[in-house]
């Protein structure tokens, strides 16, 4: 129970940065930055 | 069919179902590409509606920010079910596990090689990217030329992006090459040896909430869950290893039944 408890709160804590990278704009980053052509991804820039 | 296998299926299909890109030539563009999926994934492939975590990893260190969503996220999903999405929602991890069907010489991986991962995270997606200000992983990545590199390269009628092809994409499908023919004498060669999404969850097995239990009266140690095993694990012998992927086909083959998959 004591590590199901420990799990949980880090669990919280892992959900508490993705708020707050959220807040930050990471989510609008990762969408503005997956939304254009990927160069490296294709092994087109080099 | 295994459930795992039907799972892998079915997270293909979801993850990669934007076929009107097929015929209009453009990646989906739209609020799904702020999720991550939480494996490795193309956000460059044609079809896909969602992002890469190490993408995005690198991106913000590219930016020099510390990526607090893409940390967040491994960790809440690593804590909770350890590699499981290896197993059951990767399809490089799918594709490999059928070039393993293929009947050739089978050879075995020296364990050394379980730890280049880390070096791949920590290096190449971490401290090269922090200081080239490029996506060094995303260049080499094996998955972003088959996922996206070949399909759009191939479909270019134009011409325009197949001008771009350099030693740089020469160098990817040879790296995807070299990948398929190990995966083929090797199991999941790519995810035990050099995958960086594999290497975040792998620290996380230790302790995650999702482990597997080894009744050790009933097992008899006569290795078939380690044959078994897509990652050829000596589950019987170490339960929370670094490299299981919690598919379960262990404990489907277990004929004493000594392998089960908990909660804590």
């Amino acid at each position: 129970m004591k590590r199901f408890i420990v799990i949980l709160l880090v669990t919280l804590v892992f959900i508490a940065g993705i708020i707050y990278g959220g807040k930050l704009g990471d989510f609008i980053e990762i969408e503005t930055t997956g939304s254009v052509m990927c160069l490296s991804c294709m092994g087109l820039q080099q | 069919m295994k459930p795992y296998r039907i799972a892998q299926i079915i997270s293909a299909i979801i993850q990669d179902s934007h076929i009107s890109a097929i015929w209009t030539g453009f990646i989906y563009q739209g609020p799904l590409k702020r999720g991550c999926v939480p494996i490795l994934n193309c956000w460059g492939c044609p079809v896909t509606w969602f992002s890469c975590p190490i993408g995005g990893l690198q991106h913000f260190l590219n930016l020099h920010l510390f990526p607090f969503y893409i940390a967040g996220f491994f960790g809440a999903i690593g804590v909770v079910i350890g590699r499981m999405a290896c197993g059951w929602v990767c399809p490089f991890g799918m594709l490999q596990d059928y070039l393993y069907k293929l009947k050739t010489i089978k050879l075995k991986l020296p364990y050394w090689f379980t730890y280049i991962k880390y070096g791949v995270l920590v290096g190449v997606a971490g401290i090269v990217a922090w200081i080239t200000l490029e996506p060094w992983f995303c260049k080499m990545c094996p998955a972003g030329i088959l996922e996206a590199g070949i399909p759009i390269v191939s479909a270019d009628i134009k011409g325009d992006i197949r001008a771009l092809v350099g030693w740089l994409f020469y160098l990817k499908v040879a790296i995807l090459i070299v990948v398929a023919l190990f995966a083929v004498a090797i199991k999941r060669f790519f995810c035990r040896s050099f995958c960086p999404v594999g290497a975040i969850y792998s620290v996380f097995n230790q302790f995650s909430l999702l482990k597997i239990k080894i009744d050790k009266d009933k097992c008899i140690e006569c290795e078939s869950c380690q044959m078994a095993c897509p990652m050829h694990v000596p589950i019987y012998k170490s339960p929370r290893h670094i490299d299981c992927i919690r598919c379960l086909a262990c404990s489907k083959i277990c004929p004493t039944n000594a392998i089960r998959n908990e909660a804590r």
